[in-house]
């Protein structure tokens, strides 16, 4: 089967439907590859599913920002020796929130520990205003309820992003 | 990568022809504008009106962008929509750079608004 722009796979109801505490809806699962062309489709993908009928501010904004982020991070980071993936994304829109849980089996976070969100120094440093860094500050910006679990040789990370405009 | 690019006043105005400036496209995004901005004016001002996202890879390539300009040169943005706009306003980047909300305000003679 040829699937286009990197997507591995479509979407299907998440076995974790039935762990959505705050949410009856099931997940939306969205399986891509570990390229920033995956990336790109995942972020298409979660527009399709969860963008509003009709005109209308753009809530998912933000949520688009930090899951790009996150699954930036993914494939420049955990998968970094190489591998084009799977990358897993589950996600329930509860309300005023998008829940994701996304997953992979690439390497895992230094230390078991997910990276602080301070924003990358320069003042000072005489090299001027840095070219990269800022992507732990966003997610740690914009997302809440944080958790990372190293387990059985896959990474899951949860939070959850306020739907909100710009 | 799409840029288009025109002399205006004493600035090259650079055009973001692109709904995306993503880790898909970064390097080729700093790459261009190292090869339109070649030679030209000292001011360079970068209407990003098209742009709908911009990850931390692309706001990397801006001010990587601004460097490679050097110094004695200027990068100045316009047209931010609301999503990027964010973006620069959290990371703080709205105070490395100049803003202008639209393209007259970009183009309004300067003494003006000095």
């Amino acid at each position: 089967m040829t699937l286009p722009d990197g997507m591995r796979g479509g979407i299907a109801p998440s076995d974790d439907a039935r762990d959505a505490s705050c949410c009856e809806a099931e997940a939306a699962l969205i399986v891509v590859e570990a390229t920033p062309m995956g990336v790109r489709c995942a972020l298409a993908e979660m527009r399709t599913r969860f963008a509003p009928a009709g005109p209308g501010p753009d809530l998912l904004g933000m949520a688009e920002t930090v899951l790009a982020e996150a699954l930036n991070n993914v494939v420049e980071h955990a998968y970094r020796h190489g591998g084009n993936g799977p990358i897993e994304l589950r996600l329930v829109h509860c309300g005023t929130r998008l829940k994701v849980d996304l997953r992979d089996y690439g390497d895992p976070m230094p230390a078991g520990v997910l990276p602080g969100g301070a924003l990358p120094a320069y003042e000072g440093s005489g090299d001027g205003p840095p070219e990269g860094g800022f992507g732990w500050f966003l997610i740690r910006a914009l997302a809440r309820d944080l958790s990372y679990i190293r387990e059985n040789g896959q990474n899951r990370l949860r939070f959850f992003v306020p739907l909100a405009e710009a | 990568m799409e840029l288009h690019t025109e002399t205006r006043d004493d600035a090259l105005h650079v055009t973001v022809a692109e709904p995306r400036i993503d880790s898909a496209v970064a390097i080729r995004f700093k790459d261009r504008m190292r090869e339109v901005a070649a030679d030209g004016p000292a001011r360079v001002v970068l209407d990003l009106g098209a742009v709908d996202f911009l990850d931390s890879s692309g706001l990397g390539a801006v001010v990587a962008v601004m460097k490679l300009l050097g110094p004695g040169r200027t990068l100045e943005l316009c047209n931010l929509t609301p999503n990027v706009e964010k973006v620069f306003r959290l990371t703080r980047m709205d105070r490395v750079f100049t803003i202008h909300p639209d393209t007259e305000a970009a183009f309004a003679d300067k003494r003006s608004i000095a």
